[in-house]
C-alpha cells in the first residue's frame, strides 16, 4: 500500500528574473517501511523535495497525497495540525529545544497530541532504551554530543506515532561512528517497527543501508533503484 | 508543558526577566499607591465632613437654603428631637442656631457663620472636643467668660489665643444686629480646612437671646446614624415622609461636590493605571519581539514540528503572564508593607493651602486606602493587557517560515 503519492511535483523559485526549477515535474510513490535516501548534487532539489513532501512548503504544481489525503490543497493550519500528527521530522540542526532535556524533548510531540503523562513515559523510556541514551535522559541537548541530539531527534520524531519520518541529511555534522550509531538506530526502527524513512544526503554511509534510493539532477528524477 | 516552558524560557535570561519584572513592579506600585492615596484623600474628606460638618442628616426648616435667613427656624425642636431619637437606626441629634455674621479681633475682622450649641447634646453628634489638641482650651467643659470656641486658622488670622477677647455680629430675626463680646474657650484643628476657616461656635441660649429665638426655636438639627453613613438616604426618606413640612437632607446633598469628586478621581485614577498598564505592555511587546526575534530557529521548529497558533500564542502568553503576575505579588507585597507604613504615620500633604483648589477641603496628611474593588480592577486589567500584548508577538512568530528559519 502507498503511503505517500507523488504526481508530477513542481516547485519553482523566482531569483533576479531567473526562474530556477527545483523541484521538476517529479512523480514516485512510497510504500509503508520503506527505506529511501534521496540523493543528488547540492542544489538538486533534495531539501525542497522534503519540505513539499512535509508539507512544510507548499507545491507550484502538481499533487501530493498522503494516505490519499491531498496535501497541497490544505491550508497553513490545516498543514501544521497534519504534520503534528503525520510526519516525523529530523533536520539536520537545531533540532531540539536546548532548554528541555533529553527526555522532555522526546516527550514534547506526544505532549502536543495531548498523549497522557504516563503514556508519555512509558514510550520515552522504550525510546531512550533504543537510542541507547537511558543513562542522558535528564540531560541538557548542549551536554549531549552532536550523535546523541540527532538520535534524540530520532526518537522524539518517532515517539508521535508518524505516517513516515524525513530526515534532511541527518548526518551531516557527525562523525563517521556518530552517523553509525544513528543509522544503526534508524535501520532497527525500520526492520522491527516497520517505520518508513526518507533520507536526504550525500552520505555514502546511508547510501550503502539503503533499500532504495532515488537520484535527483537539477530537479529531476534521474534514477530510482530498489535493491532487495 | 507549555507553562513549564514559559518559565524555563524566562529563567533562560534571569537578568533581563528581572529587570523587566522590576520595572513594572515599579510600574504597577506607583499606580497602585495613588490609587490608594487619592482614596484615603476621599475618604477622609468625607469622614471629615460628616465628623464635623454634615453629620449623616440634617434638617431644616423648608425655606431655609432659599433665603439663608435666620427667620427660617424650626419650632418645637425639643419635642421633635425626642421624637427623632427614638426612631430606629438614629444614634443622637442636635439642635442648633445658625447665623451668618463677622467676628472682631483687635487686628481685623472675619466672614463667619455663627453656630449656637448645646454642648452636651452636640458632642453625641459632632466629636469636636477631640479635635481641640492640649494647650488649646476645651470644648464649653471649663471657662469664666461668655465662651466662643473657633477654628485654628480662623485664630492665626485674628491672632486670637485662648482668653482672647473676640467680638461676634450678626443679623437678629427682626432684622436687626447685634453685637457681643466673647472669650475664646477652645480652639480646634480639623482636616476640613475649609469648615475650620469659617464656623465658630457659642453657646445655643446665647445665640438664641442675641439673634431674638425662642428656646426651642432653631435652624437646623443634625442626626448622626447607628451605621455608617451609606443608610443615610433611607433613613432621609423615611424622615421625609414623618416630617413633610421640614426639609431633610443627606451629607452628600449638602455638599454634592462631594460625591462628583469622588467619582472623579475615581475616574483619573482609572486612567492613570490604564496609561500606566499600556506603557508597560508596550515595553512587554517589544521585550518579547527581541525574544521571538532570539529564538526565531527554535519558534521556526516548532512550528515545522506541528505546533499550532493557538499553542503559540498560549506559550507567549504564558511567559507574559507570569512576568505581570509576578510583578503584581510583588508590588501588592510591597504597597501592602507602605500602606501599614502610613497607615500610621499618613502622608504629609505640603500644600495645604494650594490643594484647596476645589473648595472642599484639605487634608494635612493623607492615610492612603486601596479598595479590594480597585486592586481587583487593576488586576483584571493585567490579565487583559496580557492577552493584548501577546497578540503582536505571536503574530510574528506565525510570519516565520519554518524552511527559512531552519536553513543553515
Ligand atoms: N527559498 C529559495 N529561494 C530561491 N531559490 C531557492 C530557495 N530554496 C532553494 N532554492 C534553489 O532551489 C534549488 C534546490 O535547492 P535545495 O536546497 O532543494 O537543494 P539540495 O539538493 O537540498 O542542496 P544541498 O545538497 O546543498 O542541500 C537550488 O538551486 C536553490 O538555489
Ligand atoms: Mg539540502
Amino acid at each position: 500500500m502507498n503511503i505517500i503519492e507523488i504526481i508530477n511535483l513542481e516547485k519553482h523559485y523566482s531569483e533576479a528574473e531567473l526562474l530556477i526549477k527545483a523541484v521538476n515535474k517529479v512523480s514516485f510513490s512510497v510504500k509503508k517501511g520503506e527505506f529511501i535516501v534521496i540523493v543528488g548534487p547540492s542544489g538538486s532539489g533534495k531539501t525542497t523535495l522534503l519540505n513539499l513532501i512535509g508539507g512544510l512548503d507548499s507545491p507550484t504544481s502538481g499533487e501530493i497525497f498522503v494516505d490519499g489525503l491531498a496535501i497541497h490543497k490544505m491550508k497553513q493550519d490545516q498543514l501544521t495540525d497534519f504534520r503534528l500528527f503525520n510526519i516525523g521530522f529530523v533536520f539536520q540542526a537545531y533540532n531540539l529545544i536546548p532548554v528541555l532535556t533529553a527526555k522532555e524533548n522526546i516527550e514534547l510531540i506526544m505532549k502536543l497530541q495531548g498523549i497522557s503523562q504516563k503514556e508519555c513515559n512509558k514510550r520515552t523510556a522504550a525510546l531512550l532504551e533504543v537510542i541507547g541514551l537511558s543513562e542522558r535522559a535528564d540531560s541538557k541537548p548542549s551536554k549531549l554530543s552532536g550523535g546523541q541530539q540527532q538520535r534524540v531527534a530520532v526518537a522524539r520524531s518517532i515517539a508521535s506515532g508518524p505516517k513516515f519520518i524525513l530526515a534532511d541529511e541527518p548526518t551531516a555534522n557527525l562523525d563517521s561512528h556518530s552517523a553509525e550509531a544513528l543509522l544503526d538506530t534508524m535501520q532497527k526502527l525500520n526492520q522491527n517497527e516497520g517505520t518508513t524513512f526518507i533520507f536526504s544526503t550525500h552520505d555514502p554511509r546511508i547510501m550503502k543501508r539503503a533499500k532504495r534510493i532515488i537520484k535527483l539532477e537539477d530537479g529531476k528524477i534521474i534514477d530510482d533503484i530498489t535493491y532487495n | 508543558m507549555i507553562l513549564k516552558l514559559a518559565i524555563i524560557n524566562l529563567m533562560r535570561n534571569k537578568k533581563r526577566s528581572f529587570f523587566v519584572i522590576a520595572s513594572i513592579i515599579v510600574g504597577i506600585t506607583g499606580g497602585l499607591f495613588g490609587i490608594s492615596l487619592a482614596t484615603g484623600y476621599v475618604n477622609q474628606l468625607v469622614s471629615s465632613v460628616i465628623r464635623y460638618e454634615t453629620a449623616d442628616v440634617l434638617i431644616h426648616e423648608n425655606h431655609f437654603f432659599d433665603y439663608m435667613e435666620p427667620s427660617a427656624y424650626i419650632l418645637n425642636s425639643d419635642q421633635l428631637i425626642k421624637n427623632i431619637v427614638s426612631e430606629k437606626g438614629i444614634k443622637a441629634a442636635t439642635a442648633r442656631i445658625k447665623i451668618n455674621g463677622f467676628i472682631r479681633s483687635a487686628l481685623t475682622t472675619a466672614n463667619v457663620e455663627i453656630i449656637g450649641v448645646d454642648p452636651k447634646k452636640e458632642l453625641l453628634v459632632f466629636p469636636i472636643n477631640e479635635a481641640i489638641p492640649a494647650g488649646k482650651g476645651n470644648y464649653f467643659a471649663d471657662f469664666t467668660r461668655t465662651p466662643i470656641v473657633i477654628g485654628s486658622i480662623l485664630a492665626d488670622q485674628l491672632g486670637a489665643n485662648i482668653n482672647s477677647r473676640l467680638v461676634i455680629s450678626g443679623q437678629t430675626i427682626n432684622g436687626d444686629f447685634f453685637s457681643s463680646a466673647f472669650w475664646v474657650c477652645g480652639i480646634y484643628s480639623i482636616d476640613n480646612k475649609h469648615f475650620e476657616k469659617k464656623s465658630v461656635f457659642i453657646p445655643i441660649d446665647e445665640l438664641a437671646i442675641l439673634s431674638g429665638l425662642k428656646v426651642d426655636e432653631v435652624h437646623e438639627i443634625a442626626i448622626s446614624l447607628e451605621k455608617n453613613y451609606q443608610s443615610s438616604d433611607q433613613i432621609v426618606s423615611e424622615l421625609e415622609s414623618a416630617y413633610p413640612n421640614l426639609k431633610i437632607s443627606s451629607w452628600s446633598e449638602i455638599r454634592p461636590e462631594i460625591e462628583v469628586t469622588k467619582s472623579y478621581i475615581n475616574l483619573t485614577q482609572n486612567i492613570l493605571i490604564t496609561i500606566i498598564l499600556f506603557a508597560i505592555s508596550l515595553g512587554i511587546i517589544n521585550i518579547m519581539l527581541l525574544v521571538v526575534y532570539e529564538r526565531k530557529k527554535e519558534f521556526g521548529m516548532l512550528r515545522a514540528l506541528g505546533m499550532n497558533k493557538v499553542r503559540i500564542f498560549q506559550m507567549i502568553l504564558s511567559e507574559i503572564i507570569i512576568l505581570l503576575l509576578l510583578a503584581l505579588f510583588i508590588s501588592t507585597l510591597i504597597n501592602y508593607s507602605v500602606l501599614s507604613f502610613f497607615d500610621q504615620h499618613g502622608v504629609p500633604v505640603w500644600t495645604v493651602e494650594d490643594v484647596n483648589t476645589l473648595g472642599l477641603g484639605t487634608v494635612e496628611r493623607i492615610y492612603p486606602v486601596l479598595r479590594w474593588q480597585q486592586f481587583s480592577f487593576v488586576t483584571g486589567l493585567i490579565v487583559v493587557i496580557s492577552f493584548l500584548s501577546s497578540i503582536i508577538p505571536t503574530l510574528r512568530i506565525l510570519k516565520i517560515r519554518p524552511t527559512e528559519a531552519m536553513k543553515n
